[in-house]
């Protein structure tokens, strides 16, 4: 059932369809300089006006875990030319490569934005993620 | 057919003309997509989820610190002037509401009362969103100089002489106080603040603590006061199981369409309380003769310097509990940002707004109709270009909430 909601996201375009999730969201993108292959999942299913604490997961180019990442959660909803109602960070590293990212909410329904940066070993780089609410 | 008989087809004819031209030029019964239907379903009072517990207050859902917080809500004697209590200004049969403009209170504030019912849903209290708790919010206006201009001290020993048993019983011992000097709080007038510096450290944490549990009780009573099942309600929860509903009279349903359509009210008051509980610049207007209001920008420092936030000693929650506070936006579209207050009950709260420059619903459509520039900041509204006919129906839904 997850799997059928995992779309794989083809490099240079980060734009996520999910089918109507019955368990956790989960998106994939490649980074824009195509470094990194990132995960972002949410704990249920994609809510509204809800603070929740989401996993992110990052591997390099040849699927390895990416440990030691900085990581920074941005984005909003671009029609609407507004942010986040949060700022989210992550907060705790977990170990082969994912991360915990707490305060992120999400507070009206429509078209949102999440814009991660990943520094890490292999380089600088963004990964995008799009979806509706 | 004889004279007589065309004289009544042509009476006829002309009834019937005037009958399909009145018909047409009737505005159209509104019609709700799948979209809409979706959207005004999720508005509905039925998808309010069950109250979590507040983790920073312990007594939140415990009915016996209810009973003394609603019994603290109503005394007038947490006040200087023993008038006034928190019920002055959210007057429990007037819906928690004073319908007064600021500065016509017993002293001179600077934003209206707002509406108690469902706010226990909410991250953030007051208009700027200083307290992050709905117990930390009851202790601002008790040592308010503009309100109830009470100290802590003084509300302890009230506590102690009259609430003891009640007290007690949730919190245990109090500890001696008669000694204590009455008028003393760090936030009151300089004779206060000086009586409570002479106080050593282990008393005035207790005496903070006693002033947290009095908020606290008055939170778990507030927590009990529930939006009311509206018109709206049981037309949206009809219209989401795919019945048809007379529940809303046709205008009232052309002014949902716009409230979910054209208005873009659901930007900000979605949900079934109608609010997201965030902060929006909407280019209200200055208030005449009260100072400059910043909004929440400025009360992102203040609900991070107060004692009794959620990582403050007087908490009971874990740090990682306390996400709304560690993770709150900041950034410079917060610049005259206001809280999105509930639309429930809308109508029965007049004056709008934060400083009551709209005395009337009609004024508040016409404003997001107009989107004019924001005089401090940058509005977030923009023109909506609705027929009169858009917004006096828009007015006739917001009445049935």
């Amino acid at each position: 059932m997850k799997r059928s909601l995992r779309r794989t996201i083809l490099a240079g375009s980060a734009l996520a369809v999910l089918a109507a999730p019955a368990s956790a969201a989960t998106l994939e993108a490649k980074s824009d300089s195509g470094l990194y292959q990132v995960t972002v999942e949410s704990p249920g299913d994609l809510a509204m006006n809800v603070l929740e604490t989401w996993t992110v997961t990052v591997k390099d180019g040849a699927g390895q875990p990416v440990d030691n990442a900085t990581i920074t959660v941005g984005g909003g909803m671009p029609e609407h030319g507004h942010g986040l109602p949060t700022e989210p960070a992550v907060t705790e590293k977990l170990g082969d490569g994912r991360y915990r990212v707490e305060g992120v909410k999400f507070n009206m329904s429509g078209d949102w934005e999440l814009d991660l940066t990943i520094d890490a070993a292999p380089g600088a780089d963004a990964a995008k993620f799009k979806f509706k609410l | 057919m004889g004279r007589n008989g065309l004289i009544i087809a042509t009476i006829v004819a002309l009834a019937l003309v005037g009958g399909l031209v009145w018909f047409i030029d009737q505005p159209a019964r509104a019609s709700f997509d799948a979209d809409a239907i979706r959207t005004i379903a999720s508005l509905s009072l039925s998808k309010l989820p069950a109250l979590a517990p507040d983790p920073s207050n312990r007594v939140s859902d415990d009915p016996a610190a209810a009973a003394l917080g609603e019994a603290l809500f109503s005394d007038e004697r947490l006040s200087a002037s023993g008038t006034m209590a928190c019920a002055s200004c959210h007057i429990p049969d007037n819906g928690f509401d004073d319908g007064k403009l600021p500065g016509q209170s017993v002293g001179v504030t600077t934003r209206r009362a707002m509406p108690l019912a469902g706010t226990a849903y909410s991250p953030w209290f007051f208009w700027d969103g200083r307290a992050d708790s709905q117990w930390a919010q009851a202790l601002g206006p008790m040592e308010n100089v503009n309100e109830q201009s009470i100290t802590r001290v003084a509300v302890a020993q009230l506590i102690a002489r009259d609430y003891r048993a009640q007290y007690e019983a949730l919190f245990g011992p109090l500890p001696a106080l008669e000694g204590l000097p009455a008028g003393a709080g760090p936030l009151g007038t300089e004779a206060e603040k000086a009586a409570w510096g002479t106080l050593d450290a282990a008393t005035q944490d207790a005496v903070n603590t006693i002033f947290a549990n009095a908020g606290k009780s008055i939170a778990a009573f507030e927590r009990t006061i529930e939006p009311e099942q509206s018109r709206f309600d049981d037309f949206a929860d009809a219209i989401a199981a795919g019945q048809s509903s007379d529940a809303l009279t046709a205008e009232e349903q052309r002014g949902l369409a716009v409230f979910v359509g054209r208005g873009n009210c659901t930007q900000c008051h979605n949900g079934p309380l109608l609010t997201d509980n965030f902060f929006h610049n909407t280019g209200v207007p200055l208030a005449d003769g009260l100072p400059l209001d910043l909004g929440r920008l400025p009360a992102l420092k203040q609900v991070d310097d107060d004692p009794f936030n959620c990582l403050g000693a007087y908490s009971d929650a874990e740090a990682g509990q306390c996400g709304e506070l560690r993770f709150k936006a900041t950034g410079d579209t917060l610049l005259r940002a206001f809280k999105t207050p509930s639309l429930r009950g809308v109508s029965r709260r007049a004056p709008f707004m934060h400083a009551g420059q709209f005395a009337d619903l009609e004024t508040v459509v016409e404003h997001y109709n107009a989107a004019a520039w924001a005089p401090i900041g940058v509005s977030e509204v923009h023109r909506l270009d609705l027929t009169e006919q858009e917004m006096a129906d828009l007015v006739a839904f917001l009445k049935a909430l």
